[in-house]
């Protein structure tokens, strides 16, 4: 009996379409489209907001993640608490003269009301920074690296250099000895020469001082024979006078006075005469004393030392083109030496250089290498406690199943209860009753969210509801209004009141399960999660996350409100159809 | 004899449905303060026709008068002088017999003033004045159909429909509907009924109209048989012919 009652049971079940497509078809189709919603890995659609050395990251190729650029990380963080980016990461790198990066500091803004999805964008991030990180690292050990290659085959070139050098400077050095010795010889000459030439100054001074006084003599003799020869030149004057005298007489006394000027002459003049001649003989005489007291001797040693000297002169001609020959080498060797003074210089340049380098490294640069990224991490909510996190979806999800179910089932009450007839033969226009159904829905779950938010405010403390009473009741209202919508749609499409529920219950389901309360959107693949992002109670969710955890006014997110009026929109043109489709059925 | 005035007169209407004919070239006139009865096998086209009658339906061709007002194309004119009595009661149980009334009152755009008068006069013509604050699923079953009638009667309609209204009630409950029924003729309504119980109508008509094949076949005024005639013999020999 149990078997037939079962077939019998069966066999109305099967029979009944809809029964067939909420137990079969409904929930493969969820499950279908859960299990594609939920096979996703990888993180898509994500907003990141990035300040500082935004190139940093956006050079990253991940089509997926959306670079935004901001000029400060405060913007950055405003638009993460309107939910309008996902991320915010704020990077201030160091980097060398050549543009290398070596470090950075990167701070990350978290919105910890979205754990999930934080929790994964930041491994996504610690992730990309793990790489860049074993990049700088790599970078910088290799730059390391590059700089000690460098100096090794800088010390190998300056080992050839040095090894150059040496060998010049002991060419110079053998030079150098050689010439030492030479100029040992050329000193001992010198030295020769110069006792030579300093006797010979000694003979010369004693020599000297011998003509001194010599000549002094002389000199004193000379005066007296300047004296004697003025006398001799007066007496000659006036022999002259007397010649004068004497011609004149021998003119005038011709013959006669020959005899007497022979006398006169050979009396007056020629005594005069013969004493002058005398006196000259007597001064020759005087200069001929003078003349031999000079030293003959002297003046063969004047004439020996004249020998010497030009001896010495010779010698000191060839010490001196000596000395220029070692002049010139010296001069070459000074010109080789400052060559080599100049390679010295630059290898003692490139040497500072390459110390300068080295002295770079200091020991933070250790922890720079081993770390070269330090992260901070801000979380946008101070003090979180998981029941900020759940509140938004708890007041989403009371709004999905009180909105949609209770609308729904006082709908299809109304609906399907027979008075519903009689409003339709009343000559009150038919949209008059749909919306007074609305509106009837919207006060009753509206009391009811009313309750839980303030049962959220007064014993949780995580809104403060009436702070922002407006802001909540407006998007409630709206979301609501979606979930009415949809629940009066659902009521008015289908003719009893259980299918309607049993559909209700499977839509609330379907909207749950996919709306990232179980695996975040963004980890869905991409085609799925850009529809899902329509899904009211991901709207909801963001809109009501965002006044309840930030209490900002940025909660005015124009473009969500699109997509909620356009969904409005949508049900409404829908929702036309279904209550007429409903009146001629109902007739 | 003078002619008497139709109140309503229904001229060639025809009806169908996805090709399918329901009414064919029906032609009917309706005069005030007179009991019709509409009888015909099931689809018939009785069901049809009493919905282009409350307007849910416009007819394909054809008028329908009101006086020489066409209300095919004036449903609020329809509403207001057709009242209607369905074979289950449509009324908000939940509600209590006077809110029920005052809300369908409302519905007909019945005035504060009138309503007062209104309902008063209907809830002592149904016998609910003791029940007024009464919720309708707490009444009896002849109570609620009597509640039904009031609420049909609200907005003092010049014909009141009946679509089976007599399915499933016992014989007391029944006879306290005729009752209730003279009464609302005596007010001047004339009353509209289609039912499959034949021998209610040969003993509660003033006119029976039989439909067959989607159009009236035939027209009886029971006076003129003396209100005594054999309408299950008629009904058999018209669904033969």
């Amino acid at each position: 009996m149990i078997i037939r009652l079962i077939l019998k049971n069966l066999r109305i079940i099967l029979r009944n379409p809809f029964t067939i497509l909420f137990l079969i078809v409904a929930p493969m189709l969820l499950m279908f489209i859960v299990g594609i919603a939920y096979s996703g890995s990888t993180l898509s659609n994500i907003n990141i907001g990035i300040s500082g050395d935004s190139n940093f990251l956006t050079s990253n190729e991940n089509s997926k993640i959306n670079y935004i650029p901001y000029s400060e990380i405060k913007i950055c963080d405003n638009n993460l608490r309107a939910s309008k980016v996902d991320f915010c990461v704020d990077i201030n790198l160091r980097k060398d003269q050549l543009g290398n990066i070596l470090s950075a500091n990167v701070i990350y803004d978290i919105d910890n009301s979205r754990s999930e999805l934080s929790n994964l964008l930041v491994n996504l991030m610690d992730n990309i920074i793990k790489k860049k990180t074993k990049t700088i690292t790599k970078k910088t050990v290799s730059n390391i690296f590059s700089g000690v290659k460098e100096t090794v085959t800088f010390m190998e070139n300056s080992l050839v250099s040095i090894n150059s050098l040496e060998n010049n400077l002991t060419f110079a050095r053998k030079r150098l000895e050689t010439f030492n010795v030479t100029y040992n010889l050329l000193l001992s000459n010198f030295k020769n020469h110069s006792k030579i030439i300093k006797e010979n100054s000694n003979n010369i001074t004693s020599k000297i001082n011998k003509f001194s006084i010599e000549y002094n003599v002389l000199k004193s003799d000379l005066i007296v024979l300047k004296s004697k020869q003025e006398l001799l030149s007066n007496t000659i004057e006036q022999l002259d006078e007397n010649n004068k005298v004497l011609n004149s007489l021998v003119e005038s006394y011709a013959n006669e006075v020959n005899t007497n000027i022979s006398s006169y002459i050979s009396t007056s003049f020629l005594k005069n005469f013969t004493d002058s001649i005398s006196l000259l003989d007597s001064y020759f005489k005087e200069y001929e004393d003078l003349i031999g007291k000079i030293d003959l001797n002297s003046l063969n040693d004047l004439n020996n030392l004249s020998e010497s000297y030009n001896d010495l002169f010779d010698k000191m001609n060839k010490l001196e083109v000596s000395l220029d020959d070692g002049n010139k080498e010296l001069s070459d060797l000074i010109l080789i030496l400052k060559g080599k003074e100049l390679e010295l210089n630059l290898l003692k340049i490139e040497i500072t250089d390459k110390l300068t380098n080295f002295k770079k490294l200091s020991s933070r640069d250790e922890s720079e290498i081993t770390e070269p990224i330090v992260i901070l991490k801000n979380n946008a909510l101070s003090n979180y406690k998981m029941v900020h996190k759940l509140a938004p979806m708890i007041v989403m999800l009371v709004l999905l199943f009180i909105g949609l179910l209770l609308s729904s089932i006082i709908v299809s009450i109304e609906v399907n209860s027979k008075a519903y007839f009689r409003n339709l033969i009343s000559p009150v226009k038919q949209y008059q009753f749909v919306i007074a159904l609305f509106f009837t829905s919207l006060i009753i779950v509206l009391f009811q969210v009313g309750f839980l938010l303030f049962i959220l405010s007064q014993y949780f403390g995580i809104v403060n509801i009436y702070f922002r009473f407006f802001a909540v009741l407006f998007v409630i209202v709206h979301l609501l209004t979606i979930f009415i919508l949809l629940g009066m749609l659902i009521a008015y499409y289908f003719l009893s009141l259980q299918f309607s529920i049993l559909f209700t219950t499977f839509i609330m389901l379907f909207l749950f399960l996919l709306s990232g309360v179980v695996v975040p959107l963004e980890l869905m693949p991409v085609a799925i999660a850009n529809i899902l992002y329509f899904n009211p109670i991901v709207l909801g969710e963001k809109l009501i996350r965002i006044i309840f955890n930030f209490k900002t006014i940025g909660w005015f997110n124009f473009s969500d409100f699109i997509i909620i009026y356009f969904q409005i929109l949508i049900l409404i043109l829908v929702l036309s159809y279904a209550v007429i489709r409903r009146k001629k059925k109902l007739f | 004899m003078a002619e008497r005035t139709s109140l309503i007169k229904f001229i060639n209407i025809e009806k169908s449905f996805r090709n399918v004919t329901i009414l064919k070239n029906l032609s009917l006139k309706i005069y005030s303060d007179e009991i019709i009865f509409i009888i015909g096998p099931s689809g018939s086209g009785k069901s049809t026709l009493f919905k282009i009658l409350l307007g849910f339906y416009k007819p394909d061709s054809g008028f329908i008068y009101f006086g020489n007002k066409n209300l095919v194309y004036n449903n609020n004119l329809i509403r207001s002088i057709v009242g209607f009595v369905s074979q289950e009661n449509s009324f908000y149980e939940r509600l209590t017999v006077e809110e029920n009334i005052i809300f369908f009152a409302k519905l007909y755009g019945v005035s504060k003033k009138e309503l007062e008068v209104r309902l008063n006069y209907l809830l002592n013509l149904v016998k609910l004045n003791k029940y007024r604050n009464i919720i309708g699923e707490k009444l009896s079953g002849g109570m609620k159909r009597r509640l039904e009638f009031a609420i049909s009667l609200i907005h003092n309609p010049k014909i009141l429909i009946l679509d089976e209204p007599f399915t499933g009630l016992d014989i007391k409950i029944q006879d306290d509907l005729w009752k209730l029924l003279y009464e609302i003729k005596r007010e001047g309504v004339t009353i509209l009924i289609s039912t499959h119980i034949l021998w209610i109508a040969e003993r509660y008509a003033d006119r029976v109209v039989f439909l067959h094949n989607h159009k009236i076949v035939k027209d009886l005024n029971l006076k003129d048989y003396n209100y005594n005639i054999d309408l299950k013999k008629l009904f058999y020999e018209v669904i033969k012919e």
